[in-house]
């Protein structure tokens, strides 16, 4: 396998669309790459030029600490898989796999080590001489893994690849990529839109929009310190409550005022207020919707974050609670556990956890406090 | 003529329509008879399926009266009545074997499904609809054509495809829509690699302008020199103005300028043209103008 470089890499189109702006990345060896953001902010392009089928505008590509910015994508040693992939209707498991292989002329001995190689790590053995016709989603979209698999790439290259599986089948299938990862120790770039597969799949994720990177981290880190508003509220379902607060230092004691309400800040979190001057200035306070609590424990011992509000929709998920409420003409949603005795329409009381607030430059959008 | 003899004709023959070369093996347990006689089917199947891509090639760009078209259909065993859509896939290189490969064992429907290799940078597709969802296939097939070029032959491509026709007198519209939409997604739409003739947009007004009442429309709005009056980084400015709704404070962000700066460049165009791009109409005016100028610079 092989690390990727990408330094200072943009794409602009004859329009003068700047699709990807100055994208800096250094991909290690065996590492599962996942670029996500919403529709149009480049990642799909990004993966693209990697491929070499998008052209890059300026920048430096390396695979291996070769440049690779005018290499056919067929001398690049990558193998993508894309959403809209399709099977040979005629041909078997066997041959769908074997195809690219037999077409650049390997041997058919070294052909049908490496198909069974692969079949094997993918649980197709059984299925090697059935039609696609005669396989489920999830073993069609093994056969199209496997494809890639076999020309025994240094990186792959995945483009949403299970958007067009239903809700279930994608969750299966997500298991089996990362099963796939551990077993190939492959260098692997994913794009997707769907956040709950980045974190689940991913050792680092790339947040995009815009056509600029926004933050680069774990999924642990991305969702416990984001590095901006954008962030923040892209990662993490239900996502994460923005409330316009202004701040107050009085004494070195720092607290966010939202509207009548007045939430104290920890001493850390506070310093950082201090620090930056923000007295007076108007700031974002996030919350995430698991950081709100309406156990009476809680509220008794943080008593400088507690606020009333009526309930306006209660969802049951099963294992959680959403309770959706207005506070300060702002939509909340609070994640509670199931045993909870609210209802729609009750007037509820709740505390944040402002150890874990998020607070967050008003015209900036970066963070304060992480 | 012995039956050895005979196989090996029937292989030259063979080879002659297909251009595969097979070399006779003894073997006692053939049966020699049994053998010539699948060689024979097999030549005949290619015979047919070659005269087939003949005629419907000759259909893509002759204008033949449908009685002929529909007795020469009828003697190759073409459907005349059937849901069809013309495809044409633009590559670099359209005798790349991996790219044909690819196409012909995705279509692999022999007696529907046609495959040509039209120019050296074109290949054709015409494919046959059977399902009522055919206007869902119809994209979703661009769409497959484009990913699987580009994972399995490792091919840039960029597809322009018909809406569907009913029968194959029509084949020669569909290869002109096919055509057109590959031309105008060219010019207007760089960015997308699937390009549909129901869906082309202002793109298909502005391709269409003559050139004269274009050259007209650009003085009235532009001025003496059209061609060269707005700079690259107005031209960047404006297009990014409206790729954001004509919202001035998104532009500025994306542009990494503030406020005043775009403004600024808005009002150096709006000193220019006489026309401020932040009212709908003079936006509409000058998107118009852009469109036709990349369309006269292509010419």
């Amino acid at each position: 396998m092989a690390s990727v470089s990408l330094k200072n890499i943009c794409k602009v189109y004859p329009n003068g669309f700047e699709a990807v702006k100055d994208f800096n990345l250094d991909i290690e060896d065996q590492e599962f790459i996942i670029f996500v953001g919403p529709s149009g902010c480049g990642k799909s392009t990004t993966l693209r030029m990697i491929a070499g089928l998008e052209e890059i505008s300026s920048g430096e590509l390396k695979i291996d600490d070769k440049l690779m910015n005018d290499t056919e994508p067929k001398d690049r040693d990558i193998a993508m898989v894309f959403q809209n992939y399709a099977l040979y209707p005629h041909m078997t498991v066997y041959d769908n796999m074997a195809f690219a292989l037999k077409i650049n002329k390997v041997p058919k001995a070294e052909i049908e080590k490496k198909v069974k190689e692969v079949a094997k790590i993918l649980d197709l053995e059984p299925l090697l001489k059935r039609k696609p016709k005669a396989l489920s989603g999830g073993q069609r979209q093994r056969v199209a893994m496997g494809r890639a698999i076999v020309r025994n790439p240094k990186v792959f290259l995945m483009d949403e690849p299970l958007s067009n599986l239903d809700a279930k089948l994608r969750v299966q299938m997500r298991l089996e990529l990362s099963k796939l990862h551990q077993r190939l120790n492959a260098t692997i770039i994913y794009v997707t839109h769907d956040q709950t597969e980045a974190m689940t799949l991913g050792t680092r994720i790339v947040v995009m929009k815009d056509g600029v990177v926004q933050q680069v981290d774990t999924p642990e880190n991305l969702y416990n310190y984001p590095s901006n508003l954008f962030v923040a509220g892209f990662i993490g379902s239900p996502q994460m409550n923005f409330l316009n607060a202004t701040v107050k230092i009085v004494d070195n004691n720092v607290s966010l005022q939202v509207g009548q309400h007045s939430f104290a800040l920890p001493p850390a979190k506070g310093k950082k207020l201090i620090d930056g001057n923000y007295n007076g200035r108007e700031v974002v306070l996030g919350i995430r919707p698991e950081d709100i609590y309406d156990s009476e424990v809680f509220i008794e011992t943080s008593p400088s974050s507690v606020f009333e509000s009526k309930i306006k929709i209660y969802e049951l998920l099963g294992s959680e609670v959403n309770l959706h409420f207005n506070l300060e003409g702002t939509q909340i949603t609070a994640k509670v556990d199931p045993r909870t005795t609210i209802r729609n329409g009750d007037t509820a009381r709740f505390a944040i956890d402002m150890e874990k607030a998020h607070i967050f430059d008003k015209e900036t959008e970066l963070t304060i406090t992480n | 003529m012995s039956q050895e003899n005979k196989l090996n004709q029937a292989l030259k023959e063979l080879y002659n329509v297909t251009g595969l070369q097979f070399s006779l093996l003894s073997n006692p347990e053939l049966d020699t008879k049994q053998a010539l006689e699948q060689i024979k089917h097999l030549t005949h199947a290619y015979r047919e399926k070659y005269n087939k891509s003949g005629f419907i090639q000759e259909l893509l760009i002759e204008e033949l009266s449908s009685s002929d078209i529909f007795y020469r259909a009828q003697k190759l065993h073409i459907e005349f009545h059937a849901k069809r859509a013309v495809y044409i896939i633009e590559t670099k290189n359209a005798k790349d074997s991996t790219l044909l490969e690819t196409l012909k064992n995705l279509f692999t429907n022999l007696t529907d499904d046609f495959i040509i290799e039209f120019s050296p940078n074109n290949i054709i597709l015409v494919k046959t609809f059977y399902s009522k969802k055919s206007k869902v296939e119809l994209e979703q097939t661009a769409n497959t054509i484009v990913d699987m070029l580009n994972t399995e032959a490792m091919s840039k491509v960029r597809v322009g495809y018909s809406s569907i026709i009913e029968d194959l007198s029509q084949l020669i519209i569909a290869y002109k829509e096919a055509r057109l939409a590959l031309d105008i997604g060219n010019l207007f739409y760089t960015n997308k690699a699937t390009h549909c003739h129901s869906s082309l947009g202002l793109g298909r007004i502005i391709y269409h302008l003559p050139e004269s009442l274009s050259t007209t429309f650009l003085k009235e709005i532009l001025g003496t020199d059209p061609l060269n009056s707005i700079d690259e980084e107005t031209l960047t400015t404006i297009n990014i103005f409206f790729d954001n709704g004509l919202n001035i404070a998104e532009t500025a962000r994306k542009l990494y300028i503030h406020r005043n700066t775009l403004i600024y460049r808005i009002e150096k165009l709006q000193k220019l043209t006489g026309l401020d791009i932040r009212s709908f109409d003079d936006a509409v005016l000058i998107k118009i103008a852009l469109m036709i100028i990349r369309h006269l610079k292509s010419r």
